[in-house]
C-alpha cells in the first residue's frame, strides 16, 4: 500500500520524457497516450486471471481509452510547427567501427509528435472510445466469458496502434504494425468456436503477412541505403541525397507500398478485409473500418518524401487505388450481407484514399480517412445495433422499414445519415474529401492517371448506388423482418423466454437469443450505451466537414486538416512537385491553407475549372446513383429483381451478375493459382518428410539398434553358450586385433 | 614361423575339428581325424622349425608326441557323445601333459598335476557322472543332447581365430627372447642365491666335492662365501680342511638344489602371501561344496526354526489369514 | 612377423611345442565350451582350458629359467581344484531340478 504512490510517480516518469527546451511542457504528457492502453490491457489481463464476471473490463477500458483521447486533446493544442521526439526510454543503440552512419543501429521508444501523428490520434483515440463504451453494451451476453479478453484485445489494439503512429523511428512503426495484426487476429477469430471465424482469422493473418514482410524488407533497405529508421534523421538523409537510382532504394517505395496494401486491404490483397466481419461488429467498425485499415494510408503519408522521388511507385499507388475502389465497389453492388456491403465499402474508400496519394494530395487522403472514420464507424454500429436487435439478421432481404420499427427510429435515422455521408451527398463532409482526391487526380501532373478521375467518379456513383440500395431497403419501405440465427452461439441463455419482454427493465440479460426458434419474435432496440455513442459519431461525422465549411465560407481561412497534414513529413517535397509550381504560394503552402482553385488554374476539366467541375460531376453521380437506387430497392422492388432476371436471361450479360455476386471469383482464383500450388508443394515436403525424413532418417537410425540387436538375439536366449560365443569371439577378435597391431608395429 | 603358413595349419585343424564335431562316421571319420592330425603336424613342424633347431633331438621327439596325445585326446574330449569317456580322455590329455612337463623340467609339477587331475579332480567328476548321468545301457545310444553339437561352426571359428592370434604370439615369442646364455647365467645366479639359503646342502655338496677330490671330507669349516664363476655355471667356496690347509672347493650344476626343492625353496619364500591365499580358497571350496551338496528340502521358516531346536515363532494362524484377506 | 633372425641363438624347440600345446589345448577348450550340450562337460572343456593355461606357465617358465612359471601352476591347480568342486556341487544340484544335464534346460534364468 505505500508502495503505491511510489509505484505511481515511476509509471508516470515513465510517461514522462525529457523534451526539447522550446516545446510546449504539455507534451512530456504524450506518452500517456500509450500508457493508458498498455496499463488497461495488463488490467484486463489480470481481470481474466482472476475470472472477474462483471463489466469491469469495459470500465477499465473506456476509462484508459478515454484518458488517451483527453491526452491527445491536450496534445493537439500544444503541438507546434516543429515535430517534436520525445525519447521515453533506450531501447536498442549499437555501434560498431567508428559508430558513424551505417555504423550503428538506433532504434529508442522514442514518440515522434508532429501535427499529422496527433490528427491520427485524435480520431483513433476518439472513436476508440466511444466505440469501447459501445461494446460494453454490445458484448454484454459474454459478460464472465469471453468480456475480458474483448476488452483486453481493444486494449491492446489501441496501444499498437498508438505504437504505429506515435512511433519515432521504423522499428516501432513495425511494432505497432504487428501489435494491430495481432489485435486483428485476436478479434477477428473472437468467436473462436465458429470454424468460419477461425478461418477468417487465419486469412487474414496470412495475408498481411505477405505485406508485412514487404515491410519488414522496406525497412532493412532503408537502412541499408540511408543509415537510420529513425525519422528525424531520415528526413535529413532523404534531403541530403534524394534520388538513388540503386536498386535498394528504388524497391524501398514497392515494398512500403506492399506493406500497405496489405494492412489496408488494397487490391492483391484485399481479400482478408471482407471475411474479417466474422469478428464482432464493434470490432469490425474500430478496427477494420476506422482506424487499422488506415494504418497503410498513413504509412505511405508518413513515409511521403520517399514516394515522391519514385513518380512509378506514386502512379501504381494510384492506380491499385483506383481499381480497388471499383472492382470493390461492383461487388459491394450485388452482396446482401449488410456488413459485408459496408466491408466491400471500407476496401472501395480506401482505394479512393490510395488514389490520393498516389496523384500527390496526402492532404486528400488523410483528409477522407479523417472523415470515413466517423461515417463508416456509424454505418457499421448502426448495423450492429441492427444485428443485435435482429437477432443476428443481416441480409438486406430480410430487413424492411427499421425506420418504423418502435426502438430502431435513433438507429435508422442516423444510419440514414450514415448513407448520405458514404454517397458523398453534396455538402457532406465525405462530399468535400472526395472531391480533393479526384480534383488533384484530375489535375495531376502524370498524365497516365487523369483516366483514374474519371474511374474515381464512376465509383462515386455506385458507392452512390450500392449504400442506399441497403438504406432504402432496410430502413425505408413496409415493416418486415425475419431474426436471424442468431450466429453470437449464445448457448448460456436459458431465460430469453421472458427476456425478450422485458428487455429494458432487465437490462443485463442481454435478450437477443434464440428468438427465431419459438414464440412471436420481438426484436429490441439498443439502450443508451449503444445510443449515445452513434449520436456522438454522427455529430462527429458532421463535424468531420467543418474544416471545408469554414473554407468556403471564408477563402483565406485556411482548411484545419490541411495544417495538419502540411507540417508533417507527408507534405515534404509535395509542396515543390504539384501545388507550387505554379505560382508563389509556396511559403503559403507550406504554412498551409493554400486554396486549390487558385492554385489549379492551369487544369481544365471539360472545359471548367477542375475544382467546380469534380463537384458537379461528383453531386450528379451521387444523386443518379441514388435515384436508381430510389427507383430499384424503394419504388419497385420487384423491378431489382426483374432487372438481375434479365441480365441472368443473356448469355451476354451474364457474367456480370454471376461475378459480381460471386465477388469476380478471386478468392477462387488465388485458390487455385496460390493456394493450390503452396499446398501441393506442401504436401510434397511434407511426404518427404514424412517418408525420407521421419521414417527413412529418423525412425531408421532408431531402428539400427534394434536391428542390430535382432541380429544377436539368438545367441542371448538364455543357453550359456550363446553367452559365451560372444564372449569368445570377442576376446578372440580383440585378440587378434591387438596381436596384429603389435607384430605390424615391431616391424 | 610365416604367419600364413601358421594360419593355414591352424585352418586346416579347424576344418578338422569341425568335421569330427559334426559325429561322422566311417570314412568320413577317418578323413576328418587325418586332416586334423596332418593340420596338427604341420603346425608342429612349423614351431619346430622356427625355433631354429637342427638335428634330431629324442626329448623333441618325445614332446612332440606328448602334445599330439594331449591334442587328440582333447579332441576326444569334445567330440565324444558319452561323458565318461570324455572324462577318461580328459585323463589321457593330464597324462600327456604331465610327459611335457617332464621333458620341459618340471618333475615335480607333472607328478603333482597327475595326482592332483587325474587323481582327485577326474575321480570328483566321475562321481558326479554317476551321480547325474541317466546311465544308458552300455554300447546303447546316448542322450540326443550329447550326441548334437551345438552351434559348432561358430565355436570352432571363435576357437582357431584365437588359436591364430595365439600362435602367433609363439612365434615371435622367439624373436624377442634375449640371448640365451644371458638368460641362462640369469639363471644360475638366481639358482646359485638360492643354495646360498641352504647351508645343509652346501655342507654336503662340499663334502661330497672333497670326498671325490681325495681330500679328508670330514672335519673342514668354511673360509669364505659362495662365489659364482663368470658363466654361472660353477660356484667356488674356500674351505679350511682338518689339516689347516685351505682348499678351493667348485660345485657344478649339478650340486644344485632339484627341481622340487627349489620350488618349495621358491614357494615360501616368494610367495607365502599367495599360498595362503591358495588355502583359504581351498577351505572356502571345501566349505562351499558341502553347502551345496546338503539335499535342499523345502521347508517353512516355522520348522526350520523346530528342527534347529529353537523356540517357534508365535505367529497365530488367525492373524496370518487377517493379512491374507 | 619378423623373418627369422640368424644372429639370435637357436630357441628352445620345447618351449615352442609347449606353448604351441597350450595354445590348442585352450582352443579345443573354448570349442568344446561353446559347442557342448552337457553341462558336465562343458566344465571338462574348462579344465582343458586349465590345462593349456598351465602348460603355457611352464613353457615360459622354461624359457625364462625362471622358476614362477611352475609356482603358478600350483595355483592354478588350486584354482582348478575349488572350481570343479563348487561347479560340480552346483551340477548335482541343477540336475536334482531338472533330470537334465544339459545348458539348454535352464534358459529361463536368462532375462526377459
Amino acid at each position: 500500500m505505500i508502495a503505491a504512490p511510489a509505484m505511481l510517480s515511476s509509471v508516470l516518469a515513465l510517461a514522462e520524457g525529457p523534451l526539447d527546451a522550446h516545446a510546449a511542457p504539455e507534451l512530456r504528457w504524450a506518452g500517456l497516450a500509450l500508457l493508458l492502453p498498455l496499463v488497461s490491457g495488463v488490467l484486463c489481463l489480470l481481470c481474466g486471471w482472476m475470472k472477474v464476471r462483471s463489466k469491469l473490463p469495459a470500465a477499465l477500458t473506456i476509462a484508459a481509452l478515454g484518458g488517451a483521447f483527453a491526452t491527445i486533446l491536450r496534445l493537439q493544442g500544444a503541438v507546434g510547427d516543429t515535430p517534436v521526439v520525445i525519447n521515453l526510454f533506450d531501447w536498442i543503440s549499437w555501434t560498431w567501427g567508428d559508430g558513424s552512419r551505417f555504423h550503428g543501429f538506433t532504434a529508442n521508444v522514442d514518440l515522434y509528435i508532429d501535427r499529422l501523428t496527433i490528427f491520427w490520434m485524435l480520431f483513433v483515440t476518439g472513436l476508440g472510445t466511444l466505440i469501447a463504451l459501445y461494446a460494453s453494451e454490445y458484448m454484454e451476453s459474454d459478460v464472465g466469458k469471453g468480456y475480458t479478453r474483448f476488452f483486453g484485445a481493444v486494449s491492446i489494439f489501441l496501444f499498437a496502434m498508438g505504437c504505429l503512429v506515435m512511433g519515432g523511428n521504423l522499428v516501432m512503426l513495425y511494432l505497432g504494425w504487428e501489435g494491430v495484426g495481432l489485435a486483428s487476429y485476436l478479434l477477428i477469430g473472437y468467436y473462436f468456436t465458429k470454424p468460419e471465424a477461425v478461418a477468417a482469422a487465419k486469412k487474414a493473418f496470412i495475408v498481411n503477412r505477405i505485406g508485412d514482410l514487404g515491410l519488414a524488407l522496406a525497412l532493412f533497405l532503408i537502412w541499408q541505403c540511408y543509415g537510420t529508421v529513425e525519422y528525424a534523421a531520415l528526413w535529413k538523409a532523404i534531403e541530403a541525397a534524394p534520388a538513388s537510382s540503386e536498386w535498394t532504394a528504388q524497391a524501398i517505395p514497392w515494398l512500403l507500398m506492399l506493406g500497405a496494401f496489405g494492412k489496408s486491404a488494397q487490391l492483391p490483397l484485399y481479400v482478408w478485409l471482407p471475411d474479417a466481419m466474422e469478428g464482432p461488429t464493434p470490432v469490425s467498425a474500430l478496427i477494420h473500418a476506422a482506424t487499422m485499415v488506415t494504418a497503410g494510408v498513413y504509412l505511405i503519408a508518413r513515409m511521403f518524401p520517399l514516394f515522391i522521388v519514385n513518380p512509378d511507385a506514386l502512379a501504381a499507388v494510384a492506380w491499385v487505388g483506383g481499381l480497388t475502389a471499383l472492382l470493390a465497389a461492383t461487388i459491394g453492388m450485388a452482396q446482401y450481407d449488410m456488413k459485408r456491403i459496408w466491408a466491400y465499402s471500407t476496401i472501395s474508400q480506401l482505394g479512393y484514399m490510395f488514389l490520393g496519394l498516389g496523384v500527390g494530395t496526402t492532404f486528400g487522403a488523410s483528409y477522407h480517412v479523417f472523415t470515413h472514420a466517423f461515417f463508416k464507424a456509424l454505418l457499421f454500429l448502426t448495423a450492429g445495433a441492427v444485428m443485435h436487435g435482429f437477432a443476428g439478421q443481416l441480409d438486406i432481404r430480410k430487413l424492411s422499414g427499421l425506420l418504423k420499427v418502435p426502438g430502431f427510429r435513433l438507429v435508422s435515422l442516423l444510419a440514414v445519415l450514415g448513407c448520405f455521408w458514404l454517397a458523398a451527398f453534396p455538402f457532406t463532409a465525405a462530399f468535400f474529401s472526395k472531391d480533393e482526391i479526384l480534383v488533384s487526380a484530375f489535375t495531376a501532373k502524370d498524365e497516365r492517371v487523369h483516366v483514374l478521375g474519371w474511374i474515381g467518379l464512376v465509383v462515386a456513383a455506385l458507392t452512390a448506388y450500392y449504400t442506399f440500395r441497403v438504406g432504402f431497403r432496410v430502413f425505408f419501405g413496409p415493416v418486415k423482418y425475419e431474426p436471424g440465427d442468431e450466429h453470437h452461439g449464445h448457448d448460456g441463455h436459458d431465460d430469453h423466454g421472458h427476456a425478450h419482454g422485458s428487455h429494458v427493465s432487465h437490462g443485463s440479460s442481454a435478450a437477443h437469443g434464440g428468438h427465431g426458434h419459438h414464440g412471436e419474435f420481438h426484436p429490441h432496440g439498443p439502450r443508451w450505451a449503444i445510443r449515445v455513442p452513434l449520436v456522438l459519431i454522427a455529430v462527429g461525422a458532421i463535424l468531420a466537414g467543418w474544416p471545408s465549411y469554414r473554407t468556403m465560407l471564408n477563402h483565406d481561412e485556411p482548411n484545419w486538416v490541411k495544417t495538419q497534414v502540411a507540417q508533417s513529413s507527408a507534405y515534404q517535397g509535395v509542396a515543390a512537385e504539384s501545388h507550387d509550381s505554379h505560382d508563389d504560394h509556396a511559403a503559403a503552402s507550406t504554412a498551409a491553407g493554400t486554396d486549390h482553385a487558385h492554385a489549379d488554374h492551369g487544369h481544365l476539366v471539360l472545359g471548367m475549372d477542375a475544382h467546380t467541375a469534380v463537384g458537379r460531376l461528383g453531386s450528379l453521380a451521387c444523386i443518379a446513383g441514388i435515384l436508381v437506387s430510389l427507383y430499384l430497392h424503394l419504388i419497385n422492388r420487384g423491378a431489382a429483381d426483374a432487372l438481375r432476371r434479365t441480365l441472368l436471361g443473356s448469355i451476354a450479360t451474364r457474367w456480370i451478375v454471376v461475378g459480381a455476386e460471386r465477388k469476380w471469383l478471386v478468392d477462387e482464383f488465388y485458390d487455385w493459382v496460390i493456394r493450390l500450388p503452396l499446398r501441393l508443394v506442401a504436401n510434397i515436403l511434407s511426404a518427404i518428410d514424412e517418408l525420407l525424413l521421419d521414417a527413412g532418417i529418423v525412425n531408421g537410425i532408431g531402428a539400427l539398434p534394434a536391428a542390430f540387436g535382432r541380429l544377436f538375439r539368438p545367441l542371448y536366449g538364455g543357453v550359456v553358450q550363446g553367452y559365451a560365443v560372444t564372449m569368445a569371439g570377442g576376446v578372440a577378435l580383440v585378440a587378434a586385433w591387438v596381436i596384429w597391431i603389435w607384430l605390424r608395429g615391431a616391424n | 614361423m610365416i604367419p600364413p603358413l601358421l594360419y593355414a595349419a591352424s585352418a586346416i585343424c579347424a576344418v578338422g575339428l569341425f568335421l569330427l564335431l559334426r559325429q561322422p562316421t566311417g570314412k568320413a571319420r577317418l578323413g576328418a581325424t587325418i586332416l586334423g592330425l596332418a593340420g596338427l603336424a604341420w603346425l608342429l613342424v612349423q614351431g619346430v622349425q622356427a625355433s631354429g633347431a637342427v638335428g634330431f633331438d629324442p626329448r623333441v621327439a618325445l614332446m612332440s608326441l606328448a602334445v599330439a596325445m594331449a591334442t587328440a585326446a582333447a579332441v576326444r574330449v569334445i567330440t565324444t557323445t558319452r561323458p565318461v569317456f570324455a572324462a577318461l580322455y580328459f585323463v589321457l590329455v593330464v597324462v600327456a601333459g604331465a610327459v611335457a612337463y617332464l621333458v620341459m623340467g618340471a618333475e615335480f609339477m607333472a607328478f603333482s598335476l597327475i595326482i592332483v587331475y587325474a587323481g582327485a579332480i577326474l575321480i570328483t567328476y566321475m562321481f558326479v557322472l554317476m551321480l547325474a548321468q541317466q546311465a544308458p545301457d552300455a554300447g546303447g545310444p546316448s542322450v540326443a543332447y550329447d550326441r548334437v553339437a551345438r552351434e559348432p561352426a561358430a565355436a570352432v571359428l571363435c576357437g582357431f581365430v584365437l588359436l591364430a592370434a595365439l600362435a602367433s604370439v609363439v612365434g615371435d615369442a622367439r624373436t624377442n627372447q634375449q640371448p640365451a646364455a644371458m638368460t641362462e647365467a640369469r639363471a644360475n645366479a638366481a639358482a646359485w642365491n638360492r643354495m646360498r639359503g641352504m647351508p645343509e646342502l652346501v655342507q654336503e655338496r662340499i663334502t661330497a666335492e672333497l670326498a671325490a677330490a681325495g681330500k679328508d671330507p670330514m672335519g673342514w669349516s668354511p673360509a669364505g662365501g659362495l662365489e659364482v664363476a663368470q658363466d654361472g655355471r660353477t660356484a667356488m667356496m674356500p674351505v679350511t680342511l682338518a689339516d689347516g690347509t685351505r682348499h678351493e672347493t667348485v660345485l657344478k650344476a649339478a650340486d644344485l638344489p632339484v627341481n622340487s626343492t627349489s620350488l618349495g625353496w621358491e614357494l615360501v619364500t616368494s610367495y607365502p602371501g599367495s599360498l595362503e591365499l591358495a588355502g583359504v580358497i581351498l577351505l572356502m571350496a571345501m566349505l562351499g561344496a558341502v553347502v551345496l551338496a546338503r539335499r535342499q528340502t523345502d521347508m517353512a521358516e516355522d520348522d526350520r526354526r523346530a528342527a534347529a531346536g529353537l523356540s517357534r515363532t508365535n505367529v497365530e494362524d488367525a492373524d496370518l489369514a487377517g493379512d491374507r484377506a | 612377423m619378423n623373418p627369422i633372425d640368424p644372429q639370435l641363438p637357436p630357441g628352445d624347440p620345447l618351449v615352442m611345442l609347449g606353448l604351441l600345446a597350450s595354445a590348442i589345448l585352450f582352443a579345443v577348450g573354448i570349442v568344446g565350451f561353446l559347442s557342448r550340450r552337457n553341462m558336465i562337460t562343458m566344465f571338462l572343456c574348462t579344465e582343458l582350458m586349465f590345462q593349456g593355461a598351465g602348460l603355457a606357465m611352464i613353457s615360459y617358465g622354461r624359457q625364462h629359467m625362471d622358476l614362477s612359471g611352475q609356482v603358478f601352476v600350483i595355483f592354478i591347480l588350486t584354482v582348478a581344484a575349488a572350481e570343479a568342486a563348487l561347479a560340480l556341487g552346483l551340477v548335482v544340484l541343477l540336475y536334482r531340478r531338472k533330470e537334465t544335464l544339459s545348458a539348454e534346460a535352464w534358459k529361463e534364468l536368462a532375462e526377459s
